[in-house]
């Protein structure tokens, strides 16, 4: 099979779903530094997050022919898989999860470049919907998706009751799915 | 309660999928959320649409420096050959090749024997799916305190028009859907909490093909494909 290094993620993708191991390398090569960092935001654990990455990209090898059904941009199917096995991992947890205040080793580097090249109208687009929302609902919605809180953490954090926590999700969700099936 | 209404309708659902991609639901329904993902088209579509859309917010978290041995690992699971390493379990070449030469009851056995000494901490029951005479058949593995259940397709079913869908059959015979599972190679189902104290040694499963998105009204219609009792390792 004929792989590049120029090749797009999703013939890359494609290539992997065909039992192409140089093609899925690559994958790995560009993707594995920004899933990284997604399952260490949530997991907030070295050890944990190198399983669970390692997790995903078996995972992504097992399924990867059944992304050219997905509509999803590459990178955003990637990010999907890497934060459900990161939340699985966390709800996996015994009852006392990890401190969240625990301190954690922030790692430095810069989104790749190939992360950034995706900063494309969905971004723009998600980011101008969010800026509808009151900024906590706004924030409790960011944070939900980045660190991978429940309601009840998220109630804990932002000091508001459990129910009105629950309904300011909701009811974010119901705004922001208008607000982005719109054509702006 | 109002979150079973809620999601009773369409507009339920939107902020059920949405809740289930942020992550915000308790283990209990986000389990309940992952199976009806499995077997639900509808309800995928719509967690595809936020997993899109909310995907651009992953754009603020830095990169991290992966160390080497992730890749080293990834590998030793997918790609080391058949002999006893890392990731043999889910080596449906192996299996291929056990079943091919013995009976399916005996692969299972056999499991159990290289399982012995092999780390192996997430498993502990195991059972052999298969029909009276030759036909599809599977391999599940299950860790019954997490309710981790990994099925692979050792012989896929031919028809083409239904899909297999799996079913926990417990001690009062009672079938529980554990949803749709893939014709071809593994599917890993998450038990909900309330269903993991109703697996078990000698606690049957079972596949019957069933509509695309599967036994309609939560009870099997088709015919049982395979079916075998779970084992304790």
């Amino acid at each position: 099979m004929n792989t590049s290094h120029s090749a797009s993620l999703e013939e890359l993708l494609a290539h992997s779903g065909l039992g192409d191991r140089a093609a899925f390398k690559i994958v790995y090569e560009r993707t594995s530094a920004k899933l990284f960092g997604v399952c260490l935001r949530i997991l907030k654990d070295r050890q944990e997050a190198e399983e669970v990455l390692q997790e995903t990209y078996v995972k992504v090898w097992h399924n990867a022919g059944r992304y050219v059904q997905a509509k999803a941009s590459p990178i955003s199917w990637l990010v999907a898989i890497a934060r459900n096995q990161s939340i699985d991992r966390l709800r996996a947890r015994k009852p006392q999860a990890a401190d969240l205040d625990e301190a954690m080793e922030r790692p430095d580097d810069g989104p790749s470049p190939e992360a950034r090249t995706v900063a494309s109208d969905e971004q723009r687009r998600l980011t101008a919907c969010l800026s509808r929302l009151e900024a906590p609902h706004a924030e409790a919605v960011r944070s939900a998706f980045l660190e991978g809180y429940t309601y009840e953490e998220l109630a804990t954090r932002m000091d508001v009751p459990l129910g009105t926590m629950k309904s300011w999700i909701r009811r974010s969700l119901l705004k922001l799915k208008d607000c982005l099936n719109t054509r702006v | 309660m109002s979150d079973e209404q809620q999601s009773a309708n369409g507009s339920g659902d939107d902020t059920l999928a949405g809740e289930y991609v942020l992550g915000v639901l308790s283990p209990e329904r986000r389990a309940l959320a992952a199976a009806r993902l499995l077997s639900e088209p509808e309800f995928a579509a719509r967690v595809a649409f936020w997993e899109t859309k909310l995907s651009p917010l992953a754009e603020e978290v830095p990169a991290a420096a992966v160390p080497s041995r992730v890749w080293t690992q990834i590998e030793n699971d997918l790609f080391a050959d058949s002999s006893v390493k890392a990731g043999w379990w889910s080596s449906l070449a192996l299996w291929r090749w056990i079943a091919a030469g013995s009976s399916l009851a005996a692969a299972a056995s056999l499991a159990v024997l290289l399982t012995i000494g092999v780390p192996q901490p997430q498993t502990n029951l195991v059972a052999a799916l298969q029909a009276a005479d030759a036909g599809p058949s599977y391999i599940a593995t299950m860790d019954a305190t997490s309710g981790a259940l990994l099925i692979s397709a050792v012989t896929a079913t031919a028809d083409s028009a239904r899909v297999p869908e799996l079913w926990l059959i417990p001690a009062d015979g009672v079938p529980r859907s554990l949803g749709v599972i893939a014709k071809n190679g593994e599917t890993r189902v998450s038990l909900p909490k309330g269903m993991r104290a109703l697996a078990g040694p000698e606690v049957t499963l079972a596949i019957t093909l069933e509509p695309q998105g599967g036994a309609p009204e939560g009870k099997p219609t088709g015919p049982v494909i395979a079916a075998g009792a779970l084992q304790a390792l």
